[in-house]
């Protein structure tokens, strides 16, 4: 296990992260602060995606905002007690201005991080370098010898805060630079653990020593041996379990202990159930990843994303070439395309392709896919049928956009069709789509004769249970290129050695101008039909189909 | 970067029109009404009954439950409401015990609210095949609300409203003085466990628009807001489910025209008609002082 760097680091950073937070949080738990606990770790989301959504370095404003309010909750004293209604409302605010941030973030973010908001709120303690685990670990030790220091003159204003201010112990200042020690120390377990769980960091080991130890300095002691048995405990637990966070892990595992050291008190009732859903959910998680795969380390595609990009794309309802609705929808789209911009179809009023570009040298690739629906039947959606082929050609763009090219790369342009549907009824009941469908293909293929070297087209790709044989009129060459980039990145299992049936699709004008192209369809799957809704997707195949198309464009360009 | 979004224009009914040119937006300001009232008329009692603890931890167990359901392949409102449900009841049972110490119980809390969030992000891990997101889970989401869930969320709305209008009166009795209700016959404890499930089905329906984190925006805010303006009780009851009506109505329709998520316009809305309300009270009292 420690022949990983990433755990070493993991557990280099949690070591000193779960003492400091035993130590502090053993007094937080004495005084009763367990609320300025909590006020912190909704500060340390915010202020983390607000450094975020700046392009500042995360810790810098996780440090500032939760050092700076718990300065400010120990000047306000005790009228920062105030009551549960006006704080509530406080901090629901403070984390929709995270949420906030957060949006800000992900959309103006270049080289796509959807999962940045997952990552402070739940920790990525596996994701520290070297560097970071050193100072995440001084950062750490020196939290618990400034608690230490404090130690004496705080346990003494902290158990009889008036007899101790008699006796001239500077009360009001000792508690407001320990508030501020508990802010340093709740942007450092934000970093491990996250900061929706921080609380259960400091909460836990304490509650549980209190409850073993009456006498003060061995409880100090307790809270810190229990969280750090946590917290290796945790990572060991994670480590084995692919499927188990290391922040839920951990936070179980400490709450186990808190728990089995409360079933011989009052607490018994909420005991027994957590430490039953503690169990459970380690035994799920045990479970799960039996029947895991491995994808190959590769992860340039961002399924998040592409996921939303299909439900902001079914949000507009049913979307005919040449509604409303799809008008407005490729509004939306076309700013999410490199250099994105519609080229109008010449004989076909108001319908447009939207096209992306990065530039290279030509003849260039085409990724595309249809973004328009069927027109019947009535309330189709196209999940499968356009939604998902056109979120991952938007995605794949914005993965391949960010990575520098190579110098004589090709052109790579993004196409999404309109028009692939016929204009009234079924493709099949249309005696000649070629004619009368595929509009959008036909009129980009027209306009940009010898611009194309291969084309990569995306129809059914969505699916659970996602079958991927050869198109029969696809191109074998370049097949052999998608199947040979779907091996490296783990996805080779969706695309089988077989050979499907003769599709007249959108890559059919291509192959016709002689450019070759291929057909990622897997026609196994109803995509005609009502049900073609969201719950028939999978994010699974979404990302596979995802991380093959960048691979197969890097190879091909 | 023209058209990215729909423009919002000086012309009210262009305006109205274009809010509700797509169904999924007429969905949510259907589903946004309905919570609305809801969480306004339970949040209420329970800022009146001092309830606010346990508003918010089941908030937090809401998450979990949903991506269960979501794990499970069920409806992700099977799971708010499941979770709640049981959360509701296993908080009655703990409120009997007696009491704690302060200490002791604070430990107890952010150990168990730090569990449910960690287990609720366990199952959004273990799901990500299904799940349409951490983030809509967390802080809410308007898109995809289907008419079904609207119809579910009127139900649940009416079996709240209707419970609550039955019991109004001696829960209104029991809030206010406990002792002298007890001894004047009227059930406090049943009442209390029924409350409490109410309240566990109001932050089920809020947290499928607002998400788990930010169910305190309606349940909360508006009822407390109400309170600081006025001291009647079927006034601030009428004031607080305007407020959360407007909050929740404005709160889409700017996200609608906006690039920003619909938990930090609502969240927003609310929390400035709280401050709001605070500080004109403060002036008003200064003035008469």
């Amino acid at each position: 296990m420690l022949a990983h760097a990433f755990m070493r680091h993991a557990f280099l950073a949690g070591t000193f992260v779960a003492l400091a937070s035993g130590v502090v949080g053993y007094f937080v738990v004495l005084r009763a602060q367990v609320f300025a606990g909590d006020a912190l770790s909704h500060v340390a989301f915010t202020g983390a995606l607000a450094a975020a959504a700046a392009g500042i370095d995360v810790r810098v404003g996780l440090f500032v905002a939760t050092v700076g309010a718990a300065a400010a909750l120990g000047l306000l004293g005790e009228r920062a007690r105030a009551d549960d209604v006006v704080i509530g409302s406080a901090f629901a605010w403070i984390l929709g201005l995270g949420a906030l941030f957060l949006s800000i973030f992900t959309t103006q973010a270049g080289d796509g991080n959807g999962t940045q908001g997952a990552r402070v709120l739940f920790g990525s303690i596996f994701g520290l370098s070297a560097g970071d685990a050193v100072i995440a670990a001084a950062i750490g030790a020196a939290a618990v010898v400034a608690t230490l220091v404090l130690a004496r003159p705080l346990l003494f204003a902290s158990l009889d805060p008036l007899v101790a201010e008699a006796q001239g112990v500077p009360v009001r200042a000792i508690g407001i630079a320990f508030l501020i020690v508990v802010g340093v120390v709740a942007a450092e377990a934000t970093q491990a653990v996250g900061a929706l769980l921080l609380l259960g960091l400091l909460a836990a080991p304490a509650g549980a020593a209190r409850l073993l130890v009456a006498d003060p300095w061995r409880g100090v002691a307790a809270a810190a041996a229990i969280a750090v048995g946590s917290m290796w405990a945790g990572l060991a637990l994670s480590y084995r379990i692919p499927h188990l966070p290391p922040s839920t892990a951990v936070i179980l595992v400490a709450a186990a202990v808190y728990l089995g050291v409360a079933l011989r008190t009052r607490l018994r009732p909420i005991a027994v159930g957590a430490a039953a859903a503690s169990l459970v959910a380690i035994a799920l998680a045990g479970c799960g990843s039996s029947g895991s795969q491995d994808r190959g380390g590769v992860d340039r595609f961002d399924a998040d994303r592409a996921w939303s990009l299909v439900e902001r794309q079914l949000s507009y309802g049913q979307r005919p070439a040449g509604s409303r609705a799809l008008r407005r929808l490729a509004d939306r789209l076309r700013p999410l395309l490199p250099n994105g911009h519609f080229e109008p179809l010449p004989h076909e009023h108001g319908l447009r392709n939207v096209v992306g570009t990065l530039p290279g040298r030509r003849p260039g690739i085409v990724v595309g896919a249809h973004y328009d629906t069927l027109v019947k039947p009535k309330g189709f959606v196209g999940a499968n049928n356009g939604a998902a082929g056109t979120a991952i050609v938007i995605e794949a763009a914005r993965a391949l956009a960010a990575r520098r090219p190579t110098p004589g790369a090709r052109e790579v342009r993004f196409v999404l069709f309109d028009g692939e549907e016929p204009a009234r009824g079924l493709p099949e009941d249309s005696p000649d789509f070629e004619h009368q469908g595929l509009r959008g293909s036909r009129a980009y293929v027209a306009a940009h004769p010898g611009r194309t070297k291969a084309m990569l087209l995306l129809d059914y790709v969505g699916n659970r249970g996602l079958r991927l044989p050869r198109e029969s009129s696809s191109n074998i060459a370049l097949w052999s290129t998608v199947r040979a980039a779907a091996r490296t990145v783990g996805a080779g299992r969706y695309f089988p050695p077989d050979i499907g049936p003769d599709i007249v699709d959108d890559h059919s004008p291509f192959l016709s101008a002689g450019v070759p192209a291929v057909d990622f369809i897997d026609w196994n799957y109803p995509g005609h039909e009502l049900g073609d809704r969201l719950d028939k997707l999978s994010r699974a195949s979404i990302d596979a189909v995802g991380e093959t198309v960048v691979e197969t464009a890097l190879r091909l360009r | 970067m023209t058209t990215e979004l729909a423009v919002i224009s000086v012309d009210p009914v262009s305006d109205y029109r274009q809010l509700t040119e797509f169904p999924f937006m007429v969905h949510a300001l259907e589903a946004g009404a309905l919570v609305a009232v809801t969480a306004a008329v339970i949040g209420w009692f329970m800022v009146l009954r001092r309830q606010t603890f346990a508003g918010h931890t089941l908030s937090l167990v809401a998450f979990p439950g949903a991506s269960a359901a979501a794990l499970a392949g069920l409806p992700v409102a099977a799971g708010y409401y499941a979770a709640c449900a049981t959360g509701a009841a296993l908080l009655a049972g703990v409120s009997g015990t007696g009491p704690r110490s302060h200490a002791a119980e604070s430990a107890a809390i952010g150990t168990l609210q730090a569990t449910a969030l960690g287990l609720g992000f366990l199952f959004v891990s273990l799901s990500h095949d299904v799940l349409g997101g951490l983030s809509a889970l967390l802080f809410g989401t308007f898109l995809g609300i289907t008419a079904g869930q609207v119809l579910t969320l009127l139900l649940v709305a009416l079996v709240a409203l209707a419970a609550i209008s039955f019991a109004a009166r001696p829960l209104l009795f029991s809030s206010i003085d406990r002792e002298l209700a007890g001894a004047g016959g009227v059930p406090v404890r049943a009442l209390g466990f029924g409350f409490l499930l109410l309240l566990g089905l109001a932050v089920a329906a809020t947290a499928q628009i607002t998400g788990a984190l930010l169910v305190f925006a309606l349940l909360v805010t508006p009822p407390a807001t109400a309170f600081v303006l006025t001291a009647r009780p079927l006034a601030s009851l009428a004031l607080a489910v305007a407020i959360a009506l407007a909050v929740t109505w404005l709160g889409l329709a700017i996200a609608y025209f906006s690039p920003y998520p619909v938990g930090f316009w609502v969240t927003s809305l609310s929390f400035l008609a709280y401050v709001l309300a605070r500080a004109g009270t403060a002036v008003s009292r200064r003035r008469r002082g």
